[in-house]
């Protein structure tokens, strides 16, 4: 990370600047090595320098080149953003600056070559060649007598002994006109020498090519160049015969001076044809240095250009770049990127555009958000409130299918919210039948068309649920389309009004019964006075027979309205609403009181206390009237329905601890081994007048409900099934052995319990308040039919019932629903 | 996919171009022009070399085996004359350093080839002294035979323990005409420069002078 930060950093910082120094020292490097070939020989150690210096700038540029192109392959490669711009700019660039290069450069390279070339021409190099001859010509003359002039000196030297030379060497030199002449012996030693150069102590050495040439007998004459350019004739010739013995070996070398005129022309001609040669000879190099030049211009320029492509395309595309960047992150989600504006071309209000949109997309994306969540919150809010209805909900997909439901559905369509979705309501029927009112009532309203968006339908159902009969008002309702004319599903809502419509009954009882009791209690007793009053007055002074009608007429004016009279208490203790006191008591002590009352009674009242304790907040006094009332109803209809021969009519009531739902209430429950009620009375069993008994007011059990409600408690009556009794069946067949109370009526009150009381009881208990043994099976009297077992769930009114009461409160306000759990085993 | 193909020819064609300029820069550095041909090859070689203290001085006397490619002589026909320098060092090696020089000396020589008068010129710097010979055999067989070159004071060398000398012959390019330079650098035709030769440092005892 470290290094890649310090790579990045000399990449981005030094780089450049050094690869314009780079360049310009270049530049300057191409500047004197043309300069110096124009100046041939003058420098001496730059050249090599500027040409080492030049390779090594070429080879940096050619590095930041090759780096630039590395990383541009592997973007590319890498599809980073903008970097197929970048490619297709350089090389545009460079196709921009390399082809113009490459042109110039064929044609100065082919003029360079063609250029020197023509430098030279035969006919100049053979005069130069010519010249040069007829300058050695020129000497030919001077030659000869030099050779002349040494041969004449050497026959004066031959005679000369060996000491006596030296001396007449000099002589001898004089009359030659030599510059120089030495005599050399065996091995080359000097043995006299004479010069006009008194200064030059040494003897200029000869070739041993001309010395060995002169030993050999043979005359020598060449030139000689001499060291300070002045050219001098070289003429070496033996010196035979000389007083020394051994003169054979001497030879004489003499050196004649040239005139400087004839030096210097022949001096320019060599020097003329010198650099001509010299040319010749290097015309080849030459072209090769210059096309050197030219190369390393040429890449210099073609490095620098596609340096600056690089350069130029990342200026230009870094805003490009940066846009890419931006819409990338953008695309991704992220609104919050900015890009920094820093131009003022095209480029950066593109930029400014490129933000603007940013910001705008962001202060879109926000308020959506927030329309979003307050659109999450109103469902919430909605579906809170649709879950707290009271009334069940289902909304229906246009094609009749069901899309959400809320909980109330399961108590009041008694099923599960969850097994019905995506369920059609067809479907839904065939798989819960006791809600074909439901498709019956709504299905075809379904059908496209058949219910115009924002329109009602109503109806009034009559269901058989897990709590027995329901009432529900529905409604069905076509959402409004967004668009079209078709409806954009249903909405279906069910409101359970079958208390409603409980109550409603119950408070117009009350009402006929107290204007009942108020209208014909008043004049009651002025009758009874008055058919009183007629016998007291009349009876003794009549004769027998008038006597005996008016005694039998007013007896029997006296006995109805005594029983009108009756009637009328009856229906003004139904209407009554006395102030109730309720105590912590035990219901079942209540109960065994109560019992205990009928002992020795016509018909035998037993008592089964299952619960010992049974915590009840209640009236005591009402509690009591409900009992009396109850079992009187069983003992009055024992008697006048006699039951089936060899049984003995009984009551029986049984107090225990029942379970409604998750909570626990205390039950009593009054029960006879009669005929049981008619089955045409069942349902209104509790309603006031409802009566099978022909002296009955009807009200009795009318009241009981009142106490019962007014007590939030519930109150049901059922027919007993004859059933063997289910397995769990505690109570019945322990307690009423030999009692047979198989068949019969049943009336069972719960009343909540006045603290939460443990689940104590099991579940089948519960659920079993059962037949009874199966002894007396063909007790089944006529009005028993087999019941579905929901068919009682609607709270049914007594059917021996008794007196009129006053307006009951509908429900209780604990809603336990009691009814929900009437079963006959 | 076709702008990537695109590119990719672009990025040949380039490359191409730099190839091309390549061989062509190595064709003007003269890469190739009988470069190795080795039986060609010039060849400098220092055979002995002796050095004797006389009278305070340091004298050296060198024997050389020198070789001139024909090239070399065609040069020298053709009006180009040829430096030579003679280099000697006294060093004092030295342990975990580069030897130290104690003494240095050149000799140069000019070997040149005289049109009008058709010899050759050997010409010693140090003596000022052109000496012509008829054939370049002649002058080789002189420069070959240095005799008592004055190398350094053996003032210098006293007291030094342990001295190596080194000397070896070099042609000196850059007194070549501009466009032989370059390729002499890298042409064995021209590679005339002799691998150091050592020569013992004749001990200087402290009457020598």
């Amino acid at each position: 990370m470290k290094w890649q930060r310090l790579y990045g950093f000399l990449i981005r910082r030094l780089v450049p600047p050094v690869s314009v120094m780079v360049v310009v020292l270049l530049l300057v490097l191409m500047y004197l090595v043309s300069e110096s070939l124009q100046r041939a020989n003058q420098p001496e150690k730059l050249y090599l320098a500027l040409l080492g210096a030049s390779a090594v700038g070429l080879l940096f540029l050619f590095g930041v080149v090759l780096g630039h192109i590395l990383r541009l392959v592997a973007n590319y490669r890498r599809g980073a953003p903008g970097a197929r711009l970048t490619a297709r700019l350089v090389l545009t660039f460079v196709g921009l600056t390399s082809i113009p290069v490459l042109i110039v450069f064929y044609f100065s390279v082919s003029f360079i070559q063609r250029g020197i070339d023509s430098w030279f021409d035969v006919q100049v190099e053979q005069a130069m060649s010519d010249a040069l001859s007829l300058s050695q010509m020129a000497f030919d003359g001077q030659m000869r007598t030099a050779m002349t002039e040494t041969l004449r000196a050497a026959d004066q030297l031959k005679g000369v002994s060996g000491d006596l030379v030296a001396l007449d060497l000099n002589s001898v030199r004089r009359s030659t006109g030599a510059h120089e002449m030495t005599i050399f012996g065996a091995r080359n030693l000097i043995i006299a020498s004479a010069s006009d150069d008194l200064q030059q102590i040494v003897p200029t050495r000869p070739d041993e090519t001309a010395l060995s040439h002169a030993r050999a007998g043979k005359d020598y004459i060449g030139l000689d160049p001499g060291a300070d350019g002045a050219m001098r004739i070289l003429v070496v010739v033996p010196l035979t015969a000389g007083l020394t013995g051994d003169g054979g070996g001497q030879v004489l070398q003499a050196l004649y001076s040239i005139s400087p005129r004839a030096n210097q022309l022949s001096g320019s001609v060599q020097a003329a044809f010198n650099e001509y040669r010299s040319l010749i000879f290097l015309h080849k190099s030459l072209k090769r240095t210059f096309t050197l030049a030219l190369t390393l211009a040429l890449l210099l320029s073609l490095l620098t250009a596609v340096w600056l492509a690089f350069i130029a395309a990342r200026n230009l595309l870094a805003p490009i770049r940066e846009l890419a960047a931006g819409t990338k992150a953008v695309a991704e989600g992220n609104y919050t990127h900015r890009l920094p504006v820093d131009r003022r071309d095209d480029l950066g209000q593109l930029v400014q555009s490129f933000n603007t949109m940013t910001a705008r997309v962001r202060r879109a994306h926000q308020v959506m958000q927030q329309l979003q969540e307050l659109a999450d919150q109103e469902r919430d809010y909605l579906e809170t409130v649709i879950q707290h209805l009271s009334s069940a909900v289902l909304t229906l997909t246009p094609d009749g299918r069901i899309s959400r439901c809320n909980s109330v559905v399961a108590t009041l369509l008694s099923v599960s919210p969850q097994a019905i979705e995506r369920l059609s309501l067809l479907e839904l029927c065939q798989q819960h039948p006791h809600l074909e009112p439901v498709c019956a009532a709504f299905a075809p309203l379904l059908a496209p068309g058949q219910l115009t968006p924002g329109a009602t339908v109503e109806a009034q159902l009559k269901i058989m649920g897990d709590a027995g009969r329901r009432v529900l008002l529905s409604r069905a309702a076509a959402l409004p389309a967004e668009q079209g004319d078709l409806s954009d599903g249903f909405v279906l809502v069910f409101e359970d009004v079958t208390t409603l419509i409980q109550a409603q009954r119950d408070a117009a009882w009350s009402e006929v019964a107290r204007r009942l009791a108020h209208e014909i209690k008043n004049p009651l007793t002025p009758i009874q006075l008055s058919a009183e009053r007629l016998r007291r007055r009349l009876l003794a002074g009549l004769a027998d027979e008038p006597a005996q009608i008016l005694d039998r007429a007013t007896q029997v004016i006296i006995n109805q309205v005594e029983a009108m009279k009756f009637m009328v208490n009856e229906f003004a203790e139904y209407a009554r609403t006395p102030q109730s006191t309720p105590v912590l008591l035990n219901v079942s002590d209540l109960v065994a009181e109560v019992v205990d009352l009928y002992k020795g009674s016509e018909v035998a009242v037993k008592l089964v206390r299952l619960e010992p304790a049974l915590p009840v907040r209640a009236d005591a006094g009402r509690i009591r009237q409900v009992l009396h009332n109850l079992i009187r109803n069983a003992q009055q209809a024992l008697i006048e329905q006699p039951v089936a021969e060899g049984v003995k009519p009984r009551v029986l009531v049984s107090t225990r601890l029942a379970q409604e739902g998750s909570v626990s209430v205390a039950e009593l429950a009054v029960f006879d081994n009669g005929p049981g009620f008619p089955e045409s009375m069942i349902d209104r069993m509790f309603e006031p007048y409802a009566t099978t008994r022909p002296k009955g007011t009807g009200l009795g059990l009318a009241i009981v409900k009142k106490i019962v409600e007014e007590h939030s408690g519930l109150v049901s009556a059922a027919n007993r099934q004859l059933a063997p009794p289910p397995e769990g069946a505690v109570e019945e067949p322990s307690d009423l052995s030999g009692v047979c109370l198989v068949t019969g009526a049943r009336v069972t009150i719960r009343l909540p319990l006045a603290e939460s009381v443990p689940e104590l009881v099991p579940e089948s208990a519960t659920e079993s308040v059962p037949g009874a043994t199966p002894a007396l099976s063909s007790e089944a009297p006529e009005h028993l039919p087999s019941l579905q077992p929901d068919a009682l769930a609607e709270p049914p009114t007594g059917g021996i019932g008794h007196n009129p009461a006053e307006s009951p409160e509908p429900g209780n306000p604990s809603d336990l629903d009691f009814q929900g759990n009437e079963r006959h085993g | 996919m076709r702008c990537w193909k695109n590119a990719e020819v672009a990025a040949r064609v380039l490359l191409a171009v730099l190839a091309f300029s390549g061989i062509w820069l190595g064709g003007g550095l003269g890469f190739g022009s009988g470069f190795g041909d080795a039986q060609a090859a010039s060849n400098a070689e220092i055979t002995d070399a002796h050095a004797e203290v006389r009278e305070g001085t340091v004298y050296l006397d060198v024997r050389m085996a020198v070789t001139l490619d024909q090239e070399m002589i065609d040069a020298m026909r053709n009006a180009i004359p040829i430096h030579l320098t003679l280099s000697a060092r006294i060093e004092e090696p030295r342990d975990w350093l580069y030897p130290r020089t104690v003494v240095s000396d050149d000799r140069r020589y000019r070997l040149e080839y005289h049109a009008l008068s058709k010899t050759w010129l050997l010409t010693d710097d140090l003596e000022h002294e052109a000496r012509s010979f008829s054939t370049l055999y002649g002058a080789l067989r002189s420069l070959e035979r240095i005799r008592a070159w004055p190398v350094a004071n053996a003032q210098r060398l006293h007291g030094a323990p342990r001295l190596v000398g080194r000397v070896r012959l070099t042609l000196d390019i850059d007194k070549l005409p501009l466009p032989l330079r370059f390729p002499a650098l890298f042409d064995s035709r021209w590679a005339l420069n002799s691998p150091w030769y050592l020569w013992a440092v004749p001990r200087v005892t402290g009457d020598a002078s």
